[in-house]
C-alpha cells in the first residue's frame, strides 16, 4: 500500500519567463516602477536605472533556496550574525544593538533542561464537583461527604 | 491557548504486518486517525544508542544467586552470547512520541492512539534530545556544540524539509531507510495545521480557479499548471473520500562524535532523501529554533519560516511509518528470536500479566517449531527458573532433560500403564466425566446422542461412583488405590435394575473389558497401577519435566490416551499454588483428533491461565490450536 504525494496544492506555481515564476516578475516590475516614478520626483536622470536597477534586485531577492527567498535569508544571517557576537558579549555593541532590536538573545544558549521542559501533561480532575453518599436516601438529603478545598471551621 | 499533551508511543515491528493486506490495513487504521485531528499535533521518532547491558547484567546476577550447576553453565553461555552480540553491533532503541495541542482528555487521546496505531500509548514526558547546553557554530557544517564539559556529548545539526517531491511513498520507504542508517537521529513530523474538511476544498478550489484563468490565458503548453490541478482535483477527491489536509513539515536531527563525521551524515541524508524531499541545512538562529521542534513547544512559538507542505491524510499515514521499527526492545523477559531484517534480538516478557499468556505456535514441517521450543524453554529455566511440562512425540526432549539433568519420561506402549482411574479432578462427577472421556477414546465412540448411549453413559457412571465410595476424600486416592480397569468392568456388568439395562451394562462391560483388560489390545497400557509418578508426592516445587510419547507413534489412541493423563495430572497440580510455569505441548492435533479429548484441553486450557501456567501449543495448523486457546481464554 502506498500513496503518491501530490505538488504544492495551496501554491500557486505557473509557468513564467526564462524559468521565473510570473508573480516574481510581475512583483519585480511593479517594484522597479515604483522606484522609478518616486525617484523621478528628485531626479530624471537617475530614476531610469534605479528603476531598473530596484527591479533586477527583487528579482534577485525573491530568489528561492531551502525554500526561503534571499531576503529572508539575508535577514536571518543579519539575525544570526547580531545574536551570535550578542551571546559572546552581552554588553558588547552586537549586544546592546540586539537587545535595542528585541532579538531573542538567549536563543544562542540552548539549555536542554528549558528547551525540552515537559509538557503539563498531567490532568486533575476537579473532585469538588463530586458528593459521596453512602445511600441512596442521603441524596434527598444532601447529606453527602464533600471535597472541600480548606478545612470547614467548628460550628 | 490550546494546552498539549505528549505520548510515548511503543513502537512494532512492522515486518508482522508485511503484506500487501498487512500494510494497507496498517495506513487504513493510520488513516483513519489522521482525519480525527483536529488542531496542531507533532510526532517525533527519536534512535537512541542502546545496549544489552541491562540483559548481560541480569543474566550474571542469577548467574551468582544459582546453585545448580546445569542452569549456571548456560547461564554463563546466555551471557557470553549476549556480550558477543553486543561487541559486534551498534544497537539502537527507537523512542516514538506524539504531541497533541487538543483540549482532549489526554487518557482518552492515548486510547484513541492505543487503538488506531494497535501499540502501547501513555501520556507521558518526551526525552530530550541533547543534555546540558549547547550552543550554535559555524563550521565545517552549521551545527550545536556542547558548551562546558563535553562529557562524551555530541555535536547535532538540524535538516528542515521545504519541497516535496511526486513520488510514492510507503511504509518502506523514504523514512525507514533513514532509520536503517544506522546513525544517532531523531525524525519530527510537524502538522502544524489541519485544514477543516470545507476550508481544505475551499482553499484547493481557489487554487483550480486562479490556475484555470491563467491557462486560459497561456498560448503555449504549461505542463507544470496542468498537472497542480490534476493534483488539486486528486486531493479533493481523497477529501471528498473523508481525509483531511494537513499541513507537514519535516525535521531531522543528527549527530556526530565530530564535525567532519556530521558534515557526511547531513549530505548522506540529504541525498538518500532527496528523491523524495527536499532538505535545507538549518543555520544560524533558524537552527536555534528548529531545535524546539523535537520538544512540546508549539509551530507558532518555535517560528521557523513556514516551509510546510499539505498532505492527505492517507500521505500523511505514510509518514508516521518510524512508528513500525523498533530495533531494540525493552530487553526484559527472555530471548525469543531476530527481528527479521534488522538483526536485532528480540526479547520478550510473557509474565507481566497477572495471568499467564497462552501461545500457539504454527509453522510447517521442519520450520523450527520444536527447537525454537527447546530454546524457549531452556531460556525460560535458566534465566528466570521458570519450571516446565514438555510434552513432545519424537523423542527431542531427550536434550533439554540431558541439558539439565531433568527426569525424562518416556511413554511406552509395553512398558508404562496409566490408569484411566487415577484421581486428576477434585470432585466425583468431574472424575466420572474424565474417565468416561477416556473410555469414550479407547472404544471410538461417544456415550451420548442416543438412548442406549445415554444408558451405557448413566450405568459407566455408576460402577464409577461405585468404586470411588469407599474413598471419603477423593484427594487422597493415590495411584496405588486407585481402581483398576477390571474392577470397573466386574463392576459395571452387576449393575443394571431390569434385564434390558442389565444386558446393557453386561455388553458395555465385555466391550471396555475386550479392549482394556486381558488380551485386549490396550490391556497393558491402562489396566494397571499407574507407574509413572505423576503426583506431587508432598513436594513443594515440581521441577521441569520432560514427556516423551515417541514409542507410542504406532498407536495414535494411546498417544492421546498418555497426553491426557500427563495433561490432567500436570492440571491437577497446577491449581495447588500460582508459582509460573509452562506447560508445552507439540503436535497438539494428536490430542485434538479425538472429539472426547477436545473438550478437556479447553477447560485445561481455562484453569492453566488463571494459575499462571502458560500452555503453548505447537502445531502445523493454526486452526486446532488457536480454537483451543480462544475457547480456553
Amino acid at each position: 500500500m502506498s500513496a503518491d504525494f501530490k505538488s504544492h496544492v495551496l501554491l500557486r506555481d505557473e509557468k513564467g519567463f526564462l524559468g521565473i515564476p510570473f508573480k516574481r516578475l510581475i512583483l519585480a516590475a511593479v517594484g522597479g516602477g515604483l522606484v522609478y516614478s518616486l525617484v523621478r520626483f528628485a531626479s530624471s536622470e537617475a530614476s531610469l536605472p534605479l528603476g531598473v536597477a530596484a527591479g533586477i534586485a527583487l528579482l534577485i531577492l525573491t530568489g528561492l533556496q531551502g525554500g526561503l527567498p534571499l531576503w529572508l535569508r539575508l535577514t536571518y544571517r543579519l539575525r544570526g550574525w547580531l545574536l551570535t557576537g550578542a551571546a559572546a558579549e552581552a554588553a558588547g555593541v552586537f549586544g546592546q544593538v540586539a537587545s535595542s532590536l528585541n532579538l531573542p538573545l538567549d536563543l544562542y544558549r540552548l539549555d536542554s533542561i528549558q528547551i525540552f521542559a515537559p509538557a503539563e501533561t498531567e490532568v486533575i480532575p476537579d473532585l469538588h464537583e463530586w458528593m459521596l453518599f453512602t445511600s441512596p436516601t442521603e441524596a434527598d438529603s444532601g447529606d453527602g461527604l464533600a471535597f472541600v478545598t480548606a478545612p470547614l471551621e467548628d460550628v | 491557548m490550546t494546552p498539549v499533551h505528549t505520548f510515548r508511543l511503543e513502537p512494532f515491528d512492522i515486518t508482522l504486518h508485511a503484506t500487501e493486506e498487512g500494510v494497507a490495513t496498517l495506513q487504513s487504521r493510520f488513516t483513519t486517525w489522521a482525519r480525527t485531528l483536529a488542531g496542531s499535533a507533532r510526532f517525533v521518532c527519536w534512535q537512541m544508542p542502546a545496549t544489552l547491558d541491562d540483559k548481560i547484567g541480569a543474566v550474571g546476577a542469577t548467574l551468582q544467586a544459582t546453585a545448580e550447576p546445569g542452569r549456571a553453565q548456560l547461564l554463563m553461555e546466555y551471557r557470553r552470547h549476549y556480550e558477543a552480540m553486543q561487541s559486534g553491533a551498534q544497537y539502537q532503541r527507537a523512542l516514538c512520541g506524539m504531541a497533541l495541542w487538543s483540549e482532549q482528555n489526554p487518557r482518552a487521546s492515548a486510547a484513541a492512539m492505543t487503538s488506531a496505531f494497535d501499540t502501547g500509548v501513555q501520556a507521558s514526558d518526551w526525552p530530550p534530545l541533547f543534555e546540558g547546553h549547547y550552543r550554535v557554530r559555524d563550521g565545517v557544517i552549521p551545527h550545536l556544540a556542547p558548551t562546558g564539559r563535553p562529557g562524551g556529548r555530541r555535536f547535532w545539526t538540524i535538516l528542515s524539509s521545504y519541497e516535496f517531491n511526486p513520488t510514492t511513498w510507503n511504509f518502506f520507504r523514504p523514512l525507514p531507510v533513514l532509520l536503517m542508517m544506522n546513525l544517532p537521529l531523531a525524525v519530527c513530523i510537524d502538522i502544524p495545521k489541519t485544514y477543516d474538511r470545507n476550508a481544505g476544498i475551499n482553499a484547493i478550489e481557489n487554487v483550480i480557479q486562479a490556475y484555470q484563468v491563467h491557462l486560459a490565458g497561456v498560448s503555449g503548453e504549461d505542463s507544470r499548471s496542468v498537472q497542480r490541478i490534476a493534483d488539486c482535483r486528486r486531493a479533493l477527491a481523497e477529501i471528498n473520500q473523508g481525509d483531511r489536509l494537513h499541513t507537514v513539515s519535516l525535521h531531522i536531527a543528527v549527530a556526530a562524535d565530530d564535525l567532519e563525521t556530521l558534515r557526511e551524515r547531513a549530505a548522506a541524508i540529504t541525498a538518500e532523501t532527496r528523491a523524495w524531499f527536499s532538505l535545507r541545512q538549518e543555520t544560524g538562529e533558524l537552527l536555534a529554533r528548529a531545535v524546539s521542534c523535537f520538544s512540546a513547544r508549539s509551530s507558532k512559538q518555535i517560528g521557523l519560516p513556514d516551509t510546510t507542505w499539505p498532505v492527505t491524510s492517507r500521505e500523511l499515514a505514510l509518514m508516521l511509518a518510524p512508528l513500525g521499527y523498533r530495533k531494540l526492545a525493552a530487553t526484559d523477559g527472555v530471548l525469543r528470536g531476530e527481528a527479521v531484517g534488522a538483526a536485532y534480538p528480540v526479547f520478550h516478557n510473557s509474565w507481566r500479566d497477572k495471568r499467564a499468556t497462552h501461545e500457539v505456535w504454527v509453522g510447517s514441517s521442519g520450520y523450527g517449531k520444536t527447537f525454537a521450543l527447546n530454546c524457549y524453554l531452556t531460556r525460560e529455566y535458566a534465566e528466570n527458573g521458570i519450571a516446565f511440562d514438555l510434552l513432545e512425540p519424537m523423542g527431542h526432549g531427550r536434550h533439554v532433560a540431558e541439558a539439565f539433568g531433568l527426569p525424562w519420561f518416556v511413554m511406552s506402549a509395553k512398558a508404562t500403564c496409566l490408569n484411566p482411574q487415577d484421581v486428576m479432578f477434585p470432585t466425583l462427577l468431574e472424575q466420572k466425566n474424565h474417565t468416561i472421556r477416556i473410555y469414550e477414546t479407547v472404544m471410538g465412540r461417544a456415550l451420548s446422542g442416543g438412548q442406549r448411549e445415554n444408558l451405557e453413559r448413566g450405568l459407566l457412571g455408576e460402577a464409577l461412583e461405585l468404586v470411588f465410595s469407599g474413598f471419603s476424600d477423593l484427594s487422597r486416592v493415590t495411584p496405588d488405590l486407585s481402581p483398576t480397569c477390571d474392577v470397573i468392568c466386574d463392576v459395571l456388568s452387576g449393575l443394571g435394575d431390569n434385564p434390558q439395562t442389565k444386558a446393557i451394562a453386561r455388553d458395555l462391560a465385555q466391550e471396555i473389558a475386550g479392549l482394556c483388560t486381558g488380551s485386549g489390545p490396550w490391556a497393558g497400557f491402562l489396566n494397571g497401577t499407574t507407574n509413572l509418578d505423576l503426583t506431587r508426592a508432598g513436594r513443594d516445587r515440581i521441577g521441569p519435566r520432560v514427556f516423551s510419547f515417541h514409542d507410542l507413534e504406532s498407536d495414535p489412541i494411546l498417544q492421546a490416551l498418555a497426553y491426557t493423563q500427563v495433561l490432567s495430572a500436570i492440571r491437577r497440580d497446577s491449581l495447588i499454588d500460582e508459582t509460573p510455569r509452562i506447560i508445552a505441548v507439540d503436535e497438539v492435533y494428536r490430542l485434538m483428533r479425538h472429539p472426547s479429548l477436545l473438550d478437556f484441553l479447553i477447560e485445561a486450557a481455562k484453569t492453566f491461565r488463571t494459575r499462571r501456567k502458560k500452555l503453548i501449543s505447537v502445531d502445523q495448523s493454526g486452526y486446532n490450536s488457536s480454537c483451543v486457546v480462544a475457547r480456553g481464554v
